[in-house]
């Protein structure tokens, strides 16, 4: 196990195009494993286990809303997730930082407030009806 | 010996779904782990429950144990800022896959409103990473 600056695994640089090649998990979770071989490992399991879900044959029960509102919903969930972790990357402490860290940290508080708003938008056209009769 | 526990049978197709949560940003690191983009695939409700438990456990380990592992180049803000432009990236695609739906899927009028809402804030999307990422700029400039 290095600890060479040099062989940190760092967030890649995703294109929206390709966002299917990660599924798996969250970048803000996988950049904690800056060990460059444990992340490709979980980064290839996340997307093994995501491609045998949705790729493989199962009874599992169907979206009672339908497979675009359950899709639709699942993104707002990200959307909230991230709503907070821009939060987090702004809280008071690291806003009151002076320089660049200060600054990103006032943008980040900023943009949590934006992503908030598409949340809300998209929350409130799906409604609370999850397919119940 | 020690038993096992009873193990719940898997649900079929007529059986309610996983739920997806209702995420509470203030809450937001209880949802580390899996995207629920992925999740929302899983929708036994067993499965779900035993890949959200196995992300929170990595992670809640990752924590503990990160500091045996190589340093952020940036830094650890600056390493959290590009993740959280990569997932931003990644919703960006979500959303616009959703957003095509409307010409490669059969869709219900409803669904049909729900994929172009959705494209309609693709941009909006953008623009929130395309700031941050060009407020952080190339790697190693942050240092």
């Amino acid at each position: 196990m290095s600890t060479d600056i040099q062989l940190a695994a760092v967030p890649p640089i995703v294109d929206p195009e390709d966002f299917h090649v990660f599924h798996g998990f969250r970048e803000t979770s996988l950049c904690l494993f800056t060990d460059p071989e444990h992340n490709a490992a979980l980064r290839v399991t996340g997307q093994l286990i995501y491609s045998m879900a949705s790729e493989g044959d199962n009874d599992w029960p169907t979206e009672p809303e339908g497979h675009p509102r359950h899709q639709l919903r699942a993104a707002v969930a990200d959307l909230r997730f991230l709503q907070g972790f821009l939060g987090s990357l702004g809280r008071p402490l690291e806003c009151t930082r002076a320089g660049h860290e200060g600054h990103l940290a006032r943008l980040a508080l900023r943009l949590s407030g934006q992503v908030a708003e598409i949340a809300a938008v998209l929350e409130s056209e799906l409604g609370a009806w999850r397919g119940e009769e | 010996m020690p038993s096992l526990p009873d193990r719940t049978p898997p649900s079929g197709p007529n059986d309610p779904p996983a739920p997806i949560p209702t995420i509470d940003p203030e809450r937001f690191e209880d949802f580390e782990g899996f995207r629920e983009t992925t999740l929302c695939v899983f929708t036994e409700p067993g499965a779900n429950a035993t890949l959200r438990a196995l992300g929170d456990l990595l992670y809640t380990m990752a924590l503990e144990y990160c500091q045996h592992w190589p340093v952020e180049p940036d830094g650890s803000f600056y390493h959290q800022v590009r993740a959280a432009v990569a997932d931003l990236r990644h919703l960006e695609g979500y959303l616009a896959h959703l957003d095509t739906q409307r010409e490669e899927a059969s869709l219900s009028d409803h669904e049909e409103r729900v994929s172009e809402v959705c494209g309609k804030f693709v941009p909006d999307l953008r623009a929130v990473a395309d700031a941050l990422e060009t407020a952080l700029g190339p790697m190693g400039a942050t240092r």
